[in-house]
Parts: structure tokens; sequence; C-alpha cells
């Protein structure tokens, strides 16, 4: 897969979650930083959607345990965890 | 500090009962204040140092030790510096050794109290601990890792949320610590208020299923069912309450869970830990997997399967948890139905979600909510309701057979039931509307600065007006349990909330036997759970050895067995006599000359059960009677006891007229207890399904034109014998009298209370008093006889509600007096009732 950046990351991460969970929702709503596990946007199914999307997306392999909250909770974290795993 | 002081007096006033619990709740409060003012460094061990006294105080020192050590070889097992995998070996070998002492496979003696509180602290959070270990997702230190597994709460309720160790970890301190407390305080007070709902509904509201009549009531039956989940949801708000206020900010644990408006969100908002550790260890790992396995599958298909794999790991567990702390295995068809249909039906609702419904939003704004959007989640919520309601029914069930039986009633529909079902309908609808969009509370998210100031009111203030509002009307209605003259109906109300007792059908099923060992007691009832988890290994409620009391193939079930003893796990003994009566030899079948005899036929409270040989009420009055005779009427008194555990109406006619009236009595006491309908009914249906011929014909015409026969399902059976049992009851007490009569001895009818103030219904002991009025016995009415006394130190046990000794002798006192005070007995006794009474109390009949 060709080398993307972090803001590339995260605005496919931001792009995929609008559409799929949040549509017609105010795209400048969504932030890097919005909570989305804790304020109940994503539930456990949601979040596993979420994790198998970044797997394909960017060909990476996440384990079980990094669906958790503190990886799946805002775009923010979820992009970091994406970086992490492809450099 | 104020809001705990009130919450303490909460706990003082309703809990009095529960010396663990209160323990635990003073040493939370003294401990909350000493470790607020220490360095932060000092806290968590402070927290540990706490809870190790808390184990102590609570089981004992030798105990507490046993706890304290299995748990931290357990712990230092985890950090050996061996492979992972060899480590989680060495648990498993050490867990296998554990079920073995748990079981009862390997006799651990005294040790056996503290293996369900070890269990309780480490049967899942090993799992988390270790998952943790593993993926290296959370810090680890000596003291965190004994404030996990030894949180001071666990010593008084073995069953304890899910805390997963990393959210232990990632929310200590996370957040303002007056915030943090405020929040524990918040939620103490919260489950306080579930705890004595619970109360309310378990004594008041739940129906027996053989009571269910019509639609209203298997409706209500099924709704009571549902509202028994408070105990748990109370027990864990409290439990993480009283997390809080030692800084652990831990998230909710159960949201709004009765106005779920899906399977999905029920299972989102109901033991919300249980789900979150379903999800970590189970869900995820599942899916993950059966993703890879599975990769032609379309991903509906692969969720299916996850869901259905991590519901039969769900049932599992649960029978896992079961089996820790009682013992013995969780295993049935409604258990196993429960899980299955809630596995599917949250399965097909989540594919039904997330193909047709995209409704999250990030905000919830107001001006979102239309007419139809609310009606739409009203009707959702109902339907939830009304569906989970079934289920938890299904589950709370003896055998899916109990539960089947009950459904025919539904055909039955009148005005109340109508009412009754469309006014909880609508309650729950406008409930929905009202406050089931929520969000549940992540106390664990730390708001931003800026928002933090403009919520200092609604943050800090109001929550703790609430606690206090709501502490102040909890204390408030207890004057009218002090002034029960003011509204005795509400101070016994009161009463029976403040004691946490068990309600009418499980007291006298636990008294005439039927849970004779509480391990079988097959229905999840919290109540019963929690009697068993709190009962010594020598309470006289558990089973006992012995060949006094045998089984019989007939209606009668027991009979007692001459010459021989029963043991009870207390260590007392009973003895039977040459005749096969719990009581003394040296009564002759002839009656001598002189001699003024009583026979005395009784149940259990009677025949003196969990009380040693000599002193049951019946020998007391015998020896008060021979103590004071001064021969001038009869030479000896003789008071003989015809009492059998466990014996109904019919019972003590048939003991009266095959066994009783052959001593020849000159006197006969038939002695009543709250449950004569009860007892009526129950054996008459235990009768007829084991295929016994019952003892009377009549019984046998009631029958028939009751519909009732062996097929019948015994639920059925018993709803349709009901409406018989004041008849029955009355030709008992006919025949009773009509052959003492015949026999020429003279009836007497005696009504024993129960030490335990139990709120039975009134208008049916009036029922029975007046039906022997009826019969023309002679009434001795002892129902005032624990009037003003402490009722609940007068029980054999916390467990068993038969009198005591003690209760015996105030028993005693009181027939005596009753006795002298009726003209047509006291024309019987040795002396004057005025030169014999002690006590100098009116009599008082009914």
């Amino acid at each position: 897969m060709a080398t993307v950046t972090e803001a590339e990351v995260s605005r496919a991460i931001k792009e995929y979650i609008l559409e799929e969970f949040l549509p017609g929702e105010n795209p400048e709503e969504l932030t890097e930083d919005t909570p989305l596990v804790t304020s109940g946007v994503l539930d456990s199914v949601a979040t596993l959607k979420v994790s198998m999307f970044l797997q394909k997306k960017f060909g990476i392999k996440l384990a079980a345990h990094e669906t958790d909250v503190e990886f799946m909770n805002t775009i923010g974290s979820m992009t970091k965890l994406v970086c992490d795993k492809l450099k | 500090m104020g809001q705990l002081g009130l919450l303490a007096l909460v706990v003082h006033a309703y809990c009095k009962e529960e010396a663990a619990l209160c323990h635990i709740v003073q040493l939370t409060l003294f401990g909350f204040v000493v470790h607020h003012f220490l360095p932060p460094a000092w806290r968590m061990p402070f927290f540990v140092a706490m809870s190790l006294v808390a184990l102590g105080l609570v089981l004992g020192v030798a105990n507490a030790a046993m706890v304290v050590s299995s748990g931290l070889v357990l712990i230092g097992v985890c950090h050996l510096p061996i492979a992972f995998g060899a480590r989680v070996l060495l648990v498993s070998l050490l867990g296998a050794v554990l079920v073995a002492f748990q079981a009862g496979w390997v006799d651990t003696g005294g040790w056996a109290v503290a293996w369900p509180i070890l269990a309780s602290m480490f049967c899942f959070r090993m799992a988390m601990y270790l998952y943790d270990m593993k993926t290296q997702q959370a810090p680890f230190g000596f003291w965190r890792s004994l404030a996990y597994f030894f949180m001071s709460p666990n010593v008084c309720f073995p069953l304890f949320p899910l805390v997963d160790y990393k959210t232990f970890c990632r929310t200590y301190y996370n957040d303002e610590p007056l915030r943090i407390y405020q929040s524990g305080a918040t939620w103490i007070s919260r489950g306080l208020v579930q705890l004595l709902l619970y109360r309310v509904v378990y004594q008041f509201l739940l129906i027996d299923p053989a009571q269910v009549d019509s639609a209203g009531d298997l409706f209500w039956y099924m709704v009571a069912s549902f509202l028994l989940y408070l105990k748990i949801s109370g027990t864990f708000h409290l439990i993480v309450g009283m997390l809080h206020l030692f800084g652990f900010n831990l998230p909710e644990t159960h949201h709004r869970w009765l106005l779920a408006s899906s399977f999905v969100d029920y299972w989102q908002r109901i033991n919300i830990y249980w789900k979150e550790f379903m999800a970590k260890l189970v869900f995820y790992p599942v899916h993950f997997r059966m993703s890879n396995w599975l990769q032609g599958w379309r991903a509906s298909s692969v969720l299916m399967v996850s869901v259905l794999v991590s519901f039969f790991f769900t049932w599992l567990l649960h029978s896992y948890q079961w089996f820790w702390i009682r013992g013995t295995y969780l295993l049935s068809w409604p258990d196993a139905l429960f899980w299955s249909i809630l596995a599917v039906l949250l399965a097909v609702n989540m594919l039904w979600q997330e193909k047709f419904v995209k409704r999250r939003r990030l905000k919830q704004a107001a001006n979102q909510r239309t007419l139809k959007s609310e009606l739409s989640l009203a009707g959702r919520t109902v339907l939830t309701f009304v569906a989970i309601c079934v289920l938890w029914s299904l589950w709370g069930a003896e055998s899916v057979g109990d539960w089947l039986a009950m459904w025919p009633q539904a055909t039955r529909v009148g005005p109340r039931d109508v009412g009754l079902i469309g006014g909880v309908l609508l309650a729950v609808g406008l409930g929905a509307v009202a406050m089931g969009r929520s969000h549940r509370e992540w106390t664990e998210k730390v708001k931003a600065p800026a928002k933090q100031e403009e919520d200092a009111w609604a943050q800090r203030w109001w929550p703790g007006v609430v606690v206090a509002g709501s502490c102040l009307l909890l204390l408030a209605p207890l004057k009218y349990e002090v002034r029960s003259h003011i509204n005795p109906q509400l101070a016994s109300v009161m009463t029976s909330v403040r004691m946490n007792k068990l309600n009418r059908r499980d007291t006298a099923m636990l008294n005439r036997g039927y849970y004779e060992d509480l391990t079988e007691a097959k229905r999840f009832n919290p109540q019963l759970f929690e009697l068993y988890t709190k009962m010594p290994a020598n309470d006289v409620g558990r089973q006992g050895t012995g060949e006094a009391i045998k089984r019989v193939p007939d209606f009668r079930r027991k009979v007692l067995v001459p010459s021989k003893t029963y043991r009870f796990q207390n260590g007392v003994e009973i003895r039977t006599n040459a005749h096969g009566l719990r009581d003394r030899e040296g009564y002759d079948l002839r009656k001598p000359d002189g001699v003024l005899r009583i026979a005395v036929v009784g149940s259990s409270e009677v025949m003196g059960w969990g009380v040693p040989d000599g002193e049951t009420f019946e020998n007391l009055v015998e020896d008060r009677l021979n103590a004071q005779n001064d021969g001038s009427k009869f030479e000896r008194y003789e008071l003989i006891n015809f009492s059998v555990t466990g014996y109904g109406p019919i019972e003590k006619l048939m003991m009266a007229e095959q066994r009783a009236l052959g001593f020849d009595p000159d006197v006969l006491f038939y002695v009543a207890n709250n449950s004569e309908y009860q007892w009526v009914t129950e054996r008459m249906v235990e009768g007829v399904q084991a295929g016994w011929k019952l003892p009377y014909d009549v019984l046998d015409e009631l029958i028939h034109e009751a519909k009732v026969d062996r097929t019948t399902h015994k639920v059925l059976a018993q709803g349709r014998l009901k409406p018989y049992a004041p008849q029955v009851l009355s030709w008992v007490y006919q025949r009773v009298a009509t052959l003492c009569r015949e026999h020429e001895v003279y009836p007497v009818w005696v009504y024993v209370p129960q030490p335990d103030g139990e709120p039975f219904d009134r208008g049916e002991i009036r029922a029975f008093f007046e039906e022997a009025r009826k019969s023309q016995f002679t009434i001795l009415d002892l129902s005032d006889a624990f009037k003003g006394m402490d009722q609940a130190s007068m029980r054999v046990s916390k467990t068993d509600g038969h009198p005591n000794v003690e209760a015996h002798r105030v028993l005693a006192d009181c027939l005596y007096r009753k006795i002298q005070a009726e003209p047509q007995l006291s024309r019987y006794l040795p002396i004057a009732p005025s030169a014999a009474s002690t006590a100098g109390r009116e009599v008082d009949n009914p």
C-alpha cells in the first residue's frame, strides 16, 4: 500500500464514520476529539465494523483488544492506532 | 460528609439486620474521611488495608487470612517469570483445586466459608487481569493488584460487578476528587432506593404462579419477575458508589434498564460490566477469529455466529458464577431457553438495526423530537418491556411446564386486567419519552474546564440536594413504624420493608420443608440466593441427619419413627418416643385414672423444629400445669404432642383421627398457623400428582369438580384448587370438632403466630378464626404472643422462622394465660386464674 499521511488516515476514517453511522450529520461537528464510544455513537457492533474497515482500508491487522474504547473512542485515537501499525 | 452521614442513617435504619453490611458501610465512611486527607501516594495502600480489615470483620481473622493468602498465591502465580501460557496453566490448576474445595469433594471444614468469597473475588477478575497482562494494556503494581482483587464491598456482596482491570486503573482519580466522591454518594443513594424498591416488590407485589387467575395476574407476575432485578441493579450501584469514595471513578453499571427501546438497547443498559466483559473476552476475539475462518461468509452471518457463540458462553459463565457462589450447578431448561431466545432476538435486532436503522446522532437536539418520533420511541419501549418481562418470567420459573401452565389463564380478561395492563404500559411509554433517551453516564469522561464552570450548580450542588432529599424521604416514613397507632397498616409495611425477610410464599415453603436444603431450591430467587450465601454451615435451615423423620409414599409424606433421633446442623438433636411422637416417654395408650390428657396436633412449630427436647411450648405448659397442681382436680396433666413437620390441615385431621383420639384425650388442641389455605391446596395437588389416594372421599369429589387430575400441571392444579381451599378447611375443622364430640373430647382451636412480624393476609387469618368459630371450637388466640418483643431474635435462625427456645417459652406463657382466661378450660386447671397469672396481661380474643 502506498504511504499515507496521518491527515489522510484521519479524513478516511471521518468519511467512513459520517457515511456509515452519522448520515446527514454536519461534518464540522465531528472533530478529531469527538467521543464516539462513550457518547453512544459507536456500540460494540459498530466498533467492530470500524475495526474491519480499518483493517481492509489500510491493510493492517488489528488484535481483538484494539477495539477497546481507548483506541476507538475518537477519530484521533483511531488515526494514531492506524499510523502506529503502518510504521 | 453530610450526605454520607444521611446515607449511613438510611443503611442503619433499613439494613440493621445485616450486620456485615452495616460494618462495611461504617468502615467505608470512616475510611473515606481518613483516605481523603492522606497524601495521594498513601491512598491505594490505605484502601487495601481497609479492605483486609473488612474481610477480617466479616469472615473472622482465620477465614480472612485464608482468603488473603490464597489470593496472594493466585496473584503471585500471574507474575512468575515463566511463559504466559505456563502461568495460565498454573492458575487453572489452582482453580481446579478450589473447585474441589467449593464442590465439597475435599472437606475443608471451617474454611468452607472462605471459598465463595475468594471465588467471587477471583473467578472473573483473574481472567480480566490475565487478559490485560497478556495484551499489556494496563499498569501493574503490588498495591494496585491487591486493591483490584480485594475490593472492600466484595466481602458483603458475593455477586459483584465484573470490574474491568484496565478501567479500574484508568479511572483512578481521573477527575476532580470531589466530583468523584459526589458521584459515589449519588450512586449509593440510587442503589439504596433500588434495594428498598426491590423489597417492596418482593414482599408485596410478587405473586405466586398458582395465584395467576387472569390476563392481568399473568402480566403482573411477569412484570414483578422482571422488577426483582432491582436487587442486582441496586447492589451494583451501591458497590460502585462505595468504590467512588476511594477514587475509583468507575462507569455506571446499569442505565435505566426498564426503558430499553430494543433488545440491543436492553443489552447495553442492563449489567453493563457483564456486557463489556463478554465483548472484551469473548465477542471481539470470537468475531476476529470467525472473520478469518469464515472468509467467504457475509459480514452479517459472521456477526450472527459471533453473537450466538458469545451467548453460549454467557450461559456457561452464569452457571460458572453460580457454582462458585453456591457450590452447585445451574443447568436448567428455563435458563438455557432464556439465553437462547435472548441471543436470537439480540442477533436479529442487531442485523435489523444495522440494515434499516441509522439514527445515530452526535447531539440529541430537542427540536428533533416530533410527535411521531416520541410515539415510536414509546411504542418500541413498551414492546421491548413486554418481551423482556415475558422472557424474564421464563428465566425465573421453576420449570418450563410451570411457566406454560400459567398461560391458559390469560384468556380471562376483565376491566381490572385491562386497567392494570394499560396503566403499566402507559407508565412505561411515558417514562420512555421522559427519560428513555438519556445516554449512559460515563463518569470516566472528564469534561472540559469551561463546561465545568458552566455546570457548577448542576454538577456539584444539585446531586447533593438529590442525595440528601432521597435520604430524608426514606427516613421520614419510619416515624409511622415507631408511632404504629397513627397508621398500623403503614407501620406494618415499613416493618416488612425494613426487615428484609422472606416473603410469604418463600417463608411458608421454607418452613414446611419445601427447600429442605437450599441447595435444592431451583428457582432463581435473589432472596433465597442471599439467604443461602449468608447461611452458616451449621445453620438449622440446612438439612439435618437422622432416622426420626421418614418419608412415606402416601398423603402424609412424612411420619415420625419411634425411638429415633434427628440431628440439626447446629447440633440440636430431637428424639421421638416409643409411640413415634416428638415428645417424652411415659404416656400410656390407655389413659390412667386421675389424669387430664390434652392431645396437641400441629405442624413443625408445635413439634419444636430446631428446639431441644423438653423445650417445646407444649412440654413447658405441661410442666407448669403439673408444677402448680394442687391435686384438687387431677393427679396429673398430660399434653401429648402429635405434631409432625410439614403437616397441613388435612394431615392434622388424619393425625387426630387415626392416632390422637386413640389415646383417649379429654381435650384436643388443633393448632393452626398462617398458611392453612396454602397447605390445603398444595398438599392436595402433591397427593394427586404423586398418584396417592386422597384420605377422604370428599376431597376426591372436590378434585373431580375442580377438573384436576394427575396429568394437570402443578401450577394449573393449584390455581384450580385454590378457590376450594376455604371449603376444604371448613370441612376439616367441622370433622375435627365432630370427631371430638363423638369421642367426648373438648375441641380447642389454637392460633400460633410466627415470630417474624410477617405481613401475611390478615383477612385470610380472620377467615380461619371464623371457620373455627363456626365449627364450635373454643378458640385460643396467641397472635399477640410476641407483641412488642424483638421478634427477629426469636427465630431458630435468620434463615428459619420457626420459634426458638425463647419463643417457645413466650408461647407457653401466652398459652397458659389464655387457657386460664377461657372459662370452659380453666375449670380443668389446678388453681384459680387470678392466683396463677404471672404476667398479668389481659386476654384479648378477637
